[in-house]
Order: structure tokens, then sequence, then C-alpha cells
């Protein structure tokens, strides 16, 4: 929101729905719960509000609706929950009343990491209930505690609850239902937290050694150190120094810009945009030359030929567009371009390579917040099909993409940043077809580049 | 005993007295600018009934320990009219909030950051 509260985008729907309402967004829909129904509305059209479910309750009140990882729904009405897909179909009652709890619920939220399900109840019949802990499976009552009149929840990033109330200020608790803190000093029904979605981890991989494999880079988060592990397959064979990084500047891509045969470090300067070579010999710094500056709101996020004049290309993103781009280039000379398909909202682009070996490269892109995972055939820089890859776990991400087995197809890299574990998911084009551990970077080294 | 202009004068301040504090309750904060910044939680209040009051038709922005930061009235909103319901941040970042009207149906807006468009 700008200082003026200017609004961008009103989606509006003339039905009738009574009571209070919330909403739910992810990056196709937009749900809002309200009355006795679930209004869905396709994200970029504002007249698009369709009705796809009401209760079943026979209360007439519908009062919360979230977003699952895999997509369904968890939507409360006043005496039960149930879980729906996006397009209403019930997939199960998750919890309703049972005896004197869950008499009027007006708000839930869903933890998918310990599978628990959160109310926000008036109150139990006999007064001394109002906040429920749900094993999300069962729909077993676990925990309980009172809060007079809670209308709303949401999780925060630090997996705390925030209670949104009628009558008395929000109030934050813990997954134990235990009272952390208050929020602000007057009533406040409705909560949310800003928690912008992660920047998309991007792993450097390239064939150091041209043994055929392609090797790790590894950077030390505190002396920008880079290391090369070299690989066979997913296995560790040796490694090596390569040159540390100034500061400012990030490591993109890894290609071979001067065609000498070995790999190089393609730079980017957030603060500046601007670009660099550093023109590497197996992992010794030879060389650098400046490339060329993408204009302000583009950042270089990727290498590889494009045009198949051998020369690997930039990959550019705008992130407030979501348009990608190609630039040409001649070694570090941008000699033309064009731009490239725009990714769909909440996706990120992770890899380029050629995925149903047709000899052009394709996106490899992520939706991080569930881990979905999607390949984006590309004929040079034309979108001409795109299917769905296999879904990351959590605590994953997908962060890099390169043929590790050798059997011409691209794989997957996966990275957990708390672990530093490493993993090769094998690929037929975009079907999952086997995994292997790879190595795991030493405390204060890590395989992202950015 | 009070008399009669005393008594008036009396209940004048008494209401005065329960507006002010009535006012500190629902409004919370001044109607300072608000950001998105990551980790900050943001609340809206309705009552169901139209009031038009400005505490309905704001946005509360707090940092993660809970202090308020500011609150924005949106300006498009009409004062008895609209008020606000729940709020939720897209993965496109920007932030979605439900107004109820006097009329039938609602609206879904759709706030941007600084120079953000949708």
């Amino acid at each position: 929101m700008d200082s003026s509260g200017a609004v961008h985008n009103t989606y509006t729907n003339s039905s009738v729905y009574f009571g209070s309402k919330k909403i739910a967004v992810d990056p196709q829909y937009i749900y809002v719960a309200g009355g006795n129904d679930l209004v869905r509305f396709t994200v970029g059209s504002l007249n698009s509000g369709v009705l796809i479910y009401s209760s079943r309750d026979g209360s007439g009140e519908m009062s919360d609706v979230k977003i699952l990882p895999n997509g369904h729904l968890f939507v409360a009405s006043r005496f039960q929950i149930d879980e729906i897909t996006n397009t209403g179909t019930v997939v199960r009652t998750v919890a309703s009343r049972t005896g004197n709890d869950l008499v009027n619920i007006k708000g839930i939220e869903y933890d998918p990491v310990i599978n628990k399900l959160f109310v926000a109840d008036l109150g139990s019949l006999d007064g001394t209930r109002t906040l429920f802990r749900l094993n999300a499976s069962t729909g077993a009552i676990e925990t309980v505690a009172f809060f007079f009149y809670p209308t709303d929840l949401f999780l925060t990033e630090s997996r705390n609850l925030v209670v949104g109330a009628r009558f008395d200020t929000p109030r934050v608790y813990n997954e134990n239902l235990a009272f952390v803190r208050t929020i602000g000093t007057a009533q406040r029904m409705f909560v949310t937290q800003y928690r912008p979605a992660p920047a998309p981890t991007r792993a450097a991989v390239a064939d150091f050694n041209s043994d055929g494999h392609p090797d790790y880079v590894l950077q030390n988060a505190n002396t920008r150190q880079t290391a090369i592990w070299y690989l066979n397959n997913n296995a560790f064979i040796g490694s090596a120094y390569g040159p540390t990084l100034v500061s400012g500047w990030w490591l993109r891509g890894l290609a071979d810009f001067n065609r000498d045969s070995h790999s190089d470090y393609a730079l980017f300067a957030p603060n500046t945009n601007q670009t660099a070579v550093w023109y590497l010999s197996g992992p010794t710094f030879i060389g650098s030359a400046y490339g060329p500056t993408p204009p302000s709101g583009w950042e270089l996020v990727g290498t590889a030929d494009f045009n198949g004049d051998h020369y690997p290309d930039y990959v550019l993103y705008n992130a407030g567009t979501r348009q990608t781009a190609v630039w040409y280039m001649n070694n570090n000379v941008h000699v033309g371009g064009g731009y490239g398909p725009t990714l769909p909202r909440g996706w990120n682009l992770i890899g380029t390579a050629d995925f149903n070996r047709d000899g052009h490269p394709d996106y490899a892109v992520v939706y991080s917040s569930t881990g979905e995972t999607a390949i984006g055939y590309l004929s040079g820089l034309t979108l001409i099909g795109g299917a769905s890859g296999p879904t990351i776990p959590s605590s994953w991400t997908l962060a890099a993409t390169a043929d590790f087995n050798g059997d011409g197809h691209a794989d997957y890299v996966l990275y957990n940043a708390s672990t530093r574990q490493t993993a090769i998911w094998y690929l037929n084009n975009n079907v999952y077809a086997g995994s292997a551990y790879g190595p795991t970077p030493p405390v204060g080294w890590s395989l992202a580049a950015q | 005993m009070l008399l009669p202009r005393e008594a008036a004068n009396a209940g004048q301040i008494i209401r005065l007295v329960v507006l002010w504090f009535a006012i500190m309750y629902v409004f919370d904060a001044t109607d300072a600018a608000i950001t998105f910044t990551p980790g900050h939680i943001y609340s809206t209040y309705t009552f169901n009934e139209n009031g038009g009051d400005p505490g309905f038709r704001n946005i509360i922005e707090y940092d993660a320990t809970g202090t308020v930061l500011g609150s924005l009235v949106i300006p498009s909103l009409i004062p008895g009219g609209d008020e606000l319901n729940g709020l939720a941040f897209g993965p496109d970042g920007f932030l979605y909030a439900v107004v109820q009207s006097s009329t039938p149906g609602f609206r879904v807006l759709v706030f941007g950051q600084l120079g953000g468009c949708s």
C-alpha cells in the first residue's frame, strides 16, 4: 500500500452475503467466506466471483477459509470444518460440533508442519473454552484455552497464533495455546501478517573438471570464498577453492563465456545492476570483463545458450512484471535478445535446461510455498508447452537443474538450507525417476548462490 | 445538589469523557501512513452495523512485538456505508481486504506497495 491507501484493483460480487467475511489468496484464486457461502475469484479477473461451496451444517453461516499446501481448502461453518477441493468438492469432514465444543466457529488456522488445526469459537456451552487445537487428521481436540469472543486466527512466521477479537485487543498464543502477549491497545477482529515469499534459492552447478558430470560451487557466507566440489553423479570425488567474490556481487550463473572449455562465473551486482564475467581455468581465476547492465527492475537470474551460437546468454527477470527476457551474448558482449514468457504469479524461475531433449533450453519453475514444480518448454524464447514436475517436500527447495546421471535428461538439485543436505532427483523429462543424496556442505558453507 | 445548568455541564463532561475513551479505545493509533514490512501485523475491525466509524475503515500496522506503528483510513471507503472485514496478503505481495457495505454484495480491494500495481 502506498501512503495514500490507493486501491490498485477491486474485485466485486453483487450477491447478498451477510455477516463478516474472511479471505484467503493463492497464486490462482481469491477465496471469500461469508454469509452461507464460499466465493472464488480468479486472480486478475475482477468480476469472476463464483459460488463454489455453501455450509453443510444447516447453520447458514460460513466463517473462514484457509488454503492447504496441496491446493485444497479448509472451510469452517458454524458447527463444522470441511476439507474441500478448490472447486468445492467435499473431501472429508475434519471436525464438527462435539458435545459442548465447536458450537459457534468464527475462525480457523492450519499449521501443515505439525498438521494441527486451530479453531476460534465463540465458546463452549459451559463458557470455559474458545480456542482449540485439533489434530487435523482426526479432528480430535488436543488443547483448549479461553479468550473472550475470538474472531480470527493467523499463524505467524515464528509459528505463533495471532488471535483477533471483537471486544478485546488481539492476542498472541503459542501453538500449545499458551498466552504470549497482546497486540496493540484496542479491539480488532481481523488479523494477518506480511510474510513475503522468500527469495528463490538458486544454486550454481556446472562441469568444472570436464568429466561430463556437473559439479557444485559452494560459497562461504562470511568470507565470500567459493569452492568447487567435484562430483561423479551424486558422489563427492574432490574439491578445490575458487575465487573469492567481491562484496556486493553475487554469483548468478556458470557457463563458458570465452569458449575455452572452462566454466566461468556470471556475476550480478543488485545495487548497480551491473554484470561481470570472471573467467576461470578450472577453479582458477584468470581474468574478468564487465557485461551489459540490465535496465532498472531487471536482474540476471541464469545463463544458457538460447540462440544456438554456442555462447551462453543472459536470462533476465523482472519481479514487478514477472516477465523474463534473454540477452544473447557473444562472450561478454550483448548482441541481441528478446522477451521470454511471463511467469505465473507466485512462481519462480530456478533453472534452465533441456528437459524434453529438443535442443532448446527450457524453464524449470517452482511455486515455493507448496513446492510444486513445472517445466515450461521453450523453442528459442517461445513457450510451446508446459508440464507439471514432481513436488518438492517441505524443508527442501529446488535449487538447480542439470544432468547428473548422464542420461541426457536434466535432473533437479534439491537443497535443505537448515541441514545443508543436498539431493538429486533424477527426471525423465518432467517425471520423477529416482533420487540420491548428494554431499552436505560444511558449516558456514552453502550451496546457494544468492 | 447541582443546579440544572451545572448538572447539564457535568453530563456533558461525562459524555465527552466517555466519547474520548471510546475514541481512544477504537482508534488505537494516529492516522499515520503504513507500510508493508516483513513480520509486521495488520488488523481491521467491523461491527456489522455499517456505522461508518473510521475505526471500521482503517488498517492498523503493528511491529512483531505488538506495538502500534500507524493506521490508515482507506480514503475510497464510504463513511457510514463501508466496513473492512478479513484481510490477507497474497503470494504476489499485495494486500487483499474484503469490504462489506450497506448495499448487496461485497468487494475485495487490492493494495500494492509504493509504486506497485497489479
